[in-house]
């Protein structure tokens, strides 16, 4: 990473789709407030798995209104709808004009399952039957789900789809910044999206990491995680973009950190070595120390094994910074959002810069003692200059995001 | 100083014919292919059919890694492809990885999802990790033992394409010393169900290639990457007139000369990897005929069009 050189990359829009609701108002009320947002699993039957809820969106009936024709949009699924919703608000709110070129870059694990899923069963089931089955399988692919939405929302530059499992929407916003930063691109924009899907859920059920109980992040009696689905994208430019503008500017973007933990397929290094790295290069690159972080927003899942080895790369990193350090994770409130998560709690943290509030996790009650950091429990407002995100995702994909308070 | 050029130091191939660039090479040249490696599957209806990699003729050194115990046909093709473009290259934990691909790990994702739709109580948890789409880029890291930055595009064909780019700034910005990138598809009925909706006449291919990226010009350096294209989308996807079109504008961009495309007629539609096949054919083939540049043209399957033309390297001054 070029350390310390390149233009400023400022956050000019902000949008977000979650369990807890459509848009960054109802979402920053409850992260704020720290509602949880879990409900038993409706979209497939799940009578025969161990876990039994998920932070499921309700989606409304209709599309936003966009620039491109509604036909080729409705065939979007529930996950590409998100993606919808959270980048029209975000290209709202930085109020980019029509043909000025931005960079579409998004995070996801499953594109258009829910499609995949159907046109897998449609296939074995009821090989003859092929009526829809090319629309399954194009719309099934992440990519173009992303030009569809891309083209909806008059984004005309180029496009890339990361699929860092759950670092993905992490690894788009730092690669975003990446493009802006270095004058690659003036404008990018951001995203993350994901969709609760039965083989996604069967399979972190088979693996035996959801929480049968409740999602308890950092909590000593934490059992696992919980699913959710959701969307964030956040508008990026440089700031003499921003400025020339005259844009409102909602936070600053100043460091990335991306790294690869080389211990297991789907178990972090226990003394969270790549997550260490993360977050130093992080803070290097933003010309910040631990001492200068204000809040950081935890992958946490609630597994044994994730939060164990992030809480040790906390207090590495953070030294005698770690037991003032407030953290917390918000997938206590909507789950794990997947590919989704790293940019919702991205826009998280842009939310709480604004409003200068630290999101609680009301569940987690009984601290685990390996945290050698003050958990953020109960609702409250604090003074917040630098906030920080750590993504972290199988494959060792690792990622970690540091926001500054604009001005 | 800073770095302007990035070197290409390495190719890798793994496909139908054969595990290696010269199998490869003497396959798109016209060399028939070993016995064997055209495949019906048998569960499914005779109709679908796909051209396999052969098995590895003996095991490398790599294929003993725990990682790679369990890993996928797509994860065993990334690591032979990849491990050929190292060429025994130290990697110092500073090598980046772009792993790229179109469908992933379709073949553990089918089974896995199979399995869910019997039971979801019994479906396996040996299998869901592998489903994952980074589960290949995760293999690589670790058995080339990287901590550096690693990612996972997916894409259309041309994704290999935007996947050197990537690299290519990676490098620029001296995030990494070396990086490789890598497009590997493995076949399955279910994408060979898929490709018949749109293209009956071709069969379905797999395997990998490979390409090393360097920041500084080494012993095995041949060429430097010239540039990337923008991506034509083509509109309406998968339209065969808006495809030519979307080709045609491609190609106008690249510099003159003969322009490689991907070859699925001869060696099956293996969407990235065919991509990462037709740039490394090209960059052999320049090598061998000693021509200025190697320029490619990847169409895609139904999404876009992106080409790369590269600057061969002549003999390295002493």
């Amino acid at each position: 990473m070029v350390e310390g050189g390149g233009r400023r990359v400022v956050v000019t829009g902000c949008g977000m789709v979650t369990p807890l609701g459509l848009g960054k108002v109802v979402n920053a009320e409850g992260f704020r407030t720290g509602r949880a947002a879990f409900r038993p699993v409706t979209l497939f039957d799940v009578s025969r798995q161990r876990a039994k809820v998920a932070g499921e969106v309700d989606l409304p009936s209709s599309l936003p209104v966009v620039a491109a024709q509604a036909r080729p949009l409705r065939r979007l699924d529930r996950a590409g709808q998100m993606l919808l919703w959270a980048v029209q608000e975000a290209k709202q709110q930085s109020g980019w004009p029509a043909g000025l070129g931005a960079s579409f870059i998004v995070g996801t694990t499953g594109g258009g399952m829910s499609l995949g899923e159907a046109y897998y069963r449609r296939a074995f089931q009821t090989p003859e039957k092929r009526r829809q089955q090319p629309t399954r399988a194009i719309g099934y692919q992440a990519y173009r789900q992303v030009a569809l939405v891309g083209r909806a929302c008059e984004l005309s530059g180029p496009m890339n789809v990361i699929t860092n499992a759950c670092a993905s929407g992490a690894n788009a916003v730092g690669h975003a910044w990446e493009l802006v930063r270095s004058g690659r691109a003036d404008r990018a924009l951001a995203a993350g999206y994901d969709a609760v899907s039965q083989m996604i859920f069967a399979g972190f059920d088979a693996l035996q990491a959801l929480s049968p109980t409740v999602c308890r992040p950092f909590d000593r009696h934490r059992d696992g995680l919980a699913l959710g689905e959701g969307a964030a994208a956040l508008s990026l430019e440089s700031l003499e973009s921003a400025r020339s503008r005259q844009a409102e500017i909602l936070a600053e973007l100043v460091g990335y950190g991306a790294a690869t933990d080389r211990h297991h397929p789907t178990q972090p290094q226990p003394d969270g070595d790549a997550a260490v790295m993360t977050m130093t290069a992080a803070c290097r690159c933003a010309g910040l120390t631990p001492a200068d972080i204000d809040y950081l927003n935890a992958h946490g899942t609630g597994t044994t094994l994730n939060d164990q080895a992030e809480a040790i790369a906390i207090a590495r990193w953070a030294g005698p910074r770690a037991a003032t350090l407030p953290v917390s994770s918000t997938k206590a409130g909507v789950g794990h959002l997947l590919g989704a998560a790293g940019a919702v709690e991205a826009a998280i943290c842009v939310l709480a810069l604004r409003g200068q509030w630290l999101p609680p996790m009301l569940a987690t009650t009984a601290v685990d003692p390996a945290c050698a950091f003050p958990l953020v429990t109960r609702a409250g407002a604090a003074r917040l200059n630098h906030v920080m995100s750590n993504s972290f995702g199988f494959g060792g994909a690792n990622g970690t995001l540091v926001f500054r308070k604009w001005p | 100083m800073a770095v302007k050029q990035i070197f290409i130091s390495g190719l890798g191939a793994v496909s139908p014919a054969g595990w290696g660039v010269a199998a490869l090479c003497a396959a798109l040249n016209g060399a028939t292919f070993p016995a064997g490696p055209r495949t019906e599957f048998s569960d499914r209806e005779s109709s679908l059919r796909a051209l396999r990699a052969p098995p590895l003729a003996s095991r490398p050194s790599w294929a003993a890694h725990p990682r790679l115990r369990r890993a996928s046909a797509i994860s065993r093709f990334a690591m032979g492809a990849s491990v050929e473009a190292l060429n025994g290259r130290e990697t110092n934990g500073r090598l980046g990885i772009v792993f790229c691909t179109t469908c992933g790990g379709v073949g553990y994702s089918r089974r896995f999802y199979d399995e869910a739709l019997r039971d979801p109580e019994t479906a396996s948890p040996l299998l869901f990790p592998e489903t994952v789409f980074n589960a290949p880029a995760g293999h690589l890291s670790s058995v080339l033992d990287s901590a550096a930055i690693n990612y996972t595009l997916a894409g259309d064909s041309g994704v290999f394409l935007h996947g050197l780019a990537l690299a290519a700034d990676w490098l620029l910005e001296a995030r990494v010393d070396a990086c490789v990138v890598v497009a590997a598809e493995e076949a399955d009925w279910i994408i060979a169900d898929v490709l018949r909706h749109f293209r009956k006449s071709v069969t379905l291919g797999e395997g990998a290639g490979a390409v090393l990226l360097t920041r500084e010009r080494e012993a095995n350096s041949r060429a430097v990457l010239e540039r990337v294209t923008d991506s034509e989308l083509v509109t309406p996807p998968g339209g065969k007139s808006a495809r030519a079109d979307a080709e045609r504008r491609v190609v106008a961009a690249l510099p003159p000369g003969p322009v490689t495309f991907p070859d699925a007629a001869r060696l099956g539609e293996a969407f990235a990897a065919g991509a990462a096949w037709s740039v490394v054919a090209a960059l052999e083939t320049a090598r061998r005929q000693r021509l200025a540049r190697a320029i490619v043209c990847v169409p895609g399957a139904y999404q876009e069009a992106v080409g790369a033309s590269f600057s061969m390297l002549g003999p390295e001054p002493t």
